[in-house]
């Protein structure tokens, strides 16, 4: 997978470059709007990560030159998250855009949702060690022993059973399983992991649900 | 300081408007003059021609006979060319003998109507006529008197009269505007005065006014709203001034902590472990640190009307339900019930309205009493949908009520429990009320504290 990043900043280029790069995808990096302009035009990349300020040709008017003939999806970066630079992304043809200070995992999650489009990759059921989840009866079950959950945890461990293996943060945790796009104050992701972790993870077997300070959370079995 | 004729000066304008009235009111009380003198003068003319013409009526009535014709006719003329061409006389006659020329015809209609006075004008000049039918007497035959009455002879008293009639309507419109203008000038010394006070105002002086004693009635409403608009502003930039020192100490605290830890870590060699968590700790003061820039970013954009919004008419109390089932779990661990009570529908943004229920109801856990009911109450009253959040806990101070919605305000000064909160909630609960047009409370008593907000509906 071929990932463009334009983007001024030096430092921001580097570790967008160094954590896409871990991630599995092909980076190349361009510093202006012209060296962009000429990568994204000429080469075929999956996904171009755009940001809107930039020396030479702003992020905009370089979207603009590049639809309708380059279809590559587009993630905007922004500073300014007024809302005209937004609709003007959208009506430009941006297909997602992120506001700086943005998080990592948020940057993931986005690059996944666009890579993943048209993939109809619906699982049914999902194994981690010795954990079983059957989607479609919503059962749970680890080794020989059944275990019951509420409809909140269930949509939470489906959240990170789906993206096993790799960080899920609260902001998404919050939006996918309780439908909240806000940022929230509580301790309501923090508390049903808790609830979650307890039923899951008993004495004697080995853990699955990881907790990674500062960033989220994991589900995967750790030899 | 402006020059007086500069554009748009009001005295300039008031000396133009004195002009203008002492310009009608004058023409019109020299008009009403002109012709009370002109009538006047008709009269007068016609005064002097009638008993004139009962003179000669006299001379011609008393000796009349064909005998005496030439005497009494050359007595006529004598008195004619007396007057030195003022008046003149024509007799009209069927004998030729008995008439008399001059310069001037009485129509035959005249004649035969026998009677009345005309008013001529011959080769420019205005005569002013009486003719009479006097009847037959003696050998006498009828005759027509004409007396014409120059009018050349008041006109020259009437162009001098005309003349200082103009003269005097020029100097009253010139004295009228002079003293108008200057009328103007010392009517609008407040206004230069206020002007200067005025300028004296800037950001180093907010607090001074413009003085408002003795004002004259009209410049009072102007100085009151123009000094409760200073007020305004002197109140939003000392609050402008305690938020930004409020920002600055909410952001030193995270800084500070990242950038002590940071050093510790790096004056000795450390292990991977050890340097992860340091990472992870940082991490976590960058959180806060991005949360309240979002909120702060969130209520600058509210402040200045961006907040892109798409009203949709729903039932409150499912939402507030939604809400309820996302905190239900953290409502659990601190032993607390919530209730939804009643229901109003009305057109909110979904989103922004549960993110101000989720931090009534965060605030209601967190200061509350544990083990204690918490409501939500939805009601109608005056046109708003009410919501309230109803908890138990300790009396909030009533000084303290109406600030607990100010930016960074809290009720305790210790900033107990600032990692979980940085005391913008409320404020944005405040925003968000005012987006949708509507306004927040609060009040305690009891040991019940309600708080919340009221949206039209």
């Amino acid at each position: 997978m071929k990932i463009l990043v334009i983007e001024d900043e030096l430092k921001t280029r580097e570790y967008l470059k160094q954590g896409l790069s871990e991630q599995g995808y092909v980076v190349d990096t361009a510093a202006d709007g012209i060296d962009g302009l000429h990568l994204a035009a000429n080469i075929g990349y999956d996904v171009i990560i755009l940001d809107i300020m930039l020396p030479g040709m702003d992020g905009i008017s370089l979207l603009k030159s590049l639809r309708p003939s380059v279809k590559t999806p587009v993630i905007m970066l922004t500073a300014k998250d007024a809302l005209n630079s937004r609709l003007e992304a959208f009506n430009c043809g941006a297909d997602d855009y992120l506001i700086k200070p943005f998080s990592f995992l948020e940057l993931l999650a986005r690059l996944q949702v666009i890579t993943q489009r048209g993939r109809s990759k619906e699982e049914t059921n999902i194994y981690i060690g010795d954990l079983h989840i059957d989607l479609l009866a919503r059962r749970v079950t680890r080794g020989k022993r059944r275990i019951d959950l509420t409809a909140k945890e269930f949509a939470l461990l489906e959240v990170l059973a789906r993206r096993r293996a790799q960080i899920v943060s609260k902001t998404v945790i919050t939006e996918l399983v309780w439908d909240i796009c806000f940022d929230t104050n509580t301790n309501v992701v923090e508390a049903t992991i808790k609830r979650l972790r307890a039923k899951l993870d008993q004495d004697g077997e080995p853990k699955l649900l990881h907790t990674i300070r500062g960033m989220g959370y994991v589900l995967e079995l750790r030899s | 300081m402006h020059l007086p004729f500069s554009q748009n000066s009001i005295a300039r304008h008031l000396a133009l408007m004195y002009a203008a009235a002492a310009f009608v009111i004058f023409s019109i009380v020299v008009s009403a003059l002109y012709f009370m003198e002109m009538s006047e003068l008709e009269r007068y003319q016609i005064v002097e021609t009638q008993s004139r013409f009962s003179l000669f009526e006299q001379i011609i009535k008393i000796r009349s006979s064909s005998e005496s014709w030439p005497e009494i006719k050359t007595r006529l003329q004598e008195l004619v060319n007396q007057s030195g061409g003022k008046i003149f006389l024509r007799i009209d006659s069927k004998d030729p003998f008995f008439q008399m020329d001059a310069p001037f015809t009485v129509s035959k209609r005249k004649i035969t109507k026998h009677h009345g006075f005309s008013y001529k004008n011959i080769n420019g000049h205005h005569f002013r006529i009486l003719s009479k039918k006097i009847p037959a007497a003696n050998n006498r035959p009828e005759l027509i008197i004409s007396l014409a009455i120059d009018t050349q002879f008041y006109e020259a008293e009437d162009f001098w009269f005309d003349f200082a009639f103009v003269v005097f309507l020029l100097l009253g419109i010139i004295a009228m505007s002079s003293l108008g203008w200057l009328i103007a000038k010392r009517g609008l010394a407040r206004v230069d005065e206020l002007s200067y006070h005025a300028s004296q105002i800037n950001p180093d002086n907010l607090s001074a006014r413009l003085p408002a004693q003795d004002l004259p009635l009209e410049l009072e409403g102007l100085v009151k709203s123009f000094n409760g608009a200073l007020q305004r502003l002197e109140d939003s930039y000392n609050r402008q001034a305690s938020f930004n020192s409020d920002v600055a100490h909410e952001l030193r605290t995270p800084l500070g902590n990242m950038i002590g830890q940071t050093e510790v870590a790096l004056s000795k060699p450390r292990t991977n472990d050890e340097l992860c968590d340091i990472l992870a700790s940082n991490l976590e003061e960058l959180e806060r640190l991005r949360f309240i820039i979002n909120d702060m970013l969130f209520l600058s954009h509210a402040d200045q009307g961006e907040i892109n919004i798409c009203l949709q008419k729903l039932s409150l109390a499912e939402e507030a339900k939604k809400t309820a089932d996302f905190l239900n779990i953290i409502f659990e661990e601190n032993n607390n019930t919530l209730e939804v009570i009643g229901d109003a529908e009305t057109s909110i943004e979904p989103s922004l309205f549960k993110r101000a229920l989720t931090n009534l109801l965060n605030n209601a856990v967190e200061h509350g009493a544990p083990d204690a009911p918490i409501t939500v109450e939805i009601t109608k009253k005056d046109g708003y949908a009410v919501v309230t959040v109803i908890n138990h806990g300790t009396d909030i101070a009533p000084d303290s009520l109406p600030r607990l919605f100010d930016r960074f305000y809290r009720v305790s000064r210790d900033r107990s429990n600032s990692r979980n909160n940085h005391g913008l909630g409320l404020a944005i609960v405040k925003a968000i009320a005012e987006i949708h047009k509507g306004r927040v409370f609060a009040a305690s008593r009891d040991g019940i504290i309600r708080i919340g907000f009221k949206i039209p509906l």
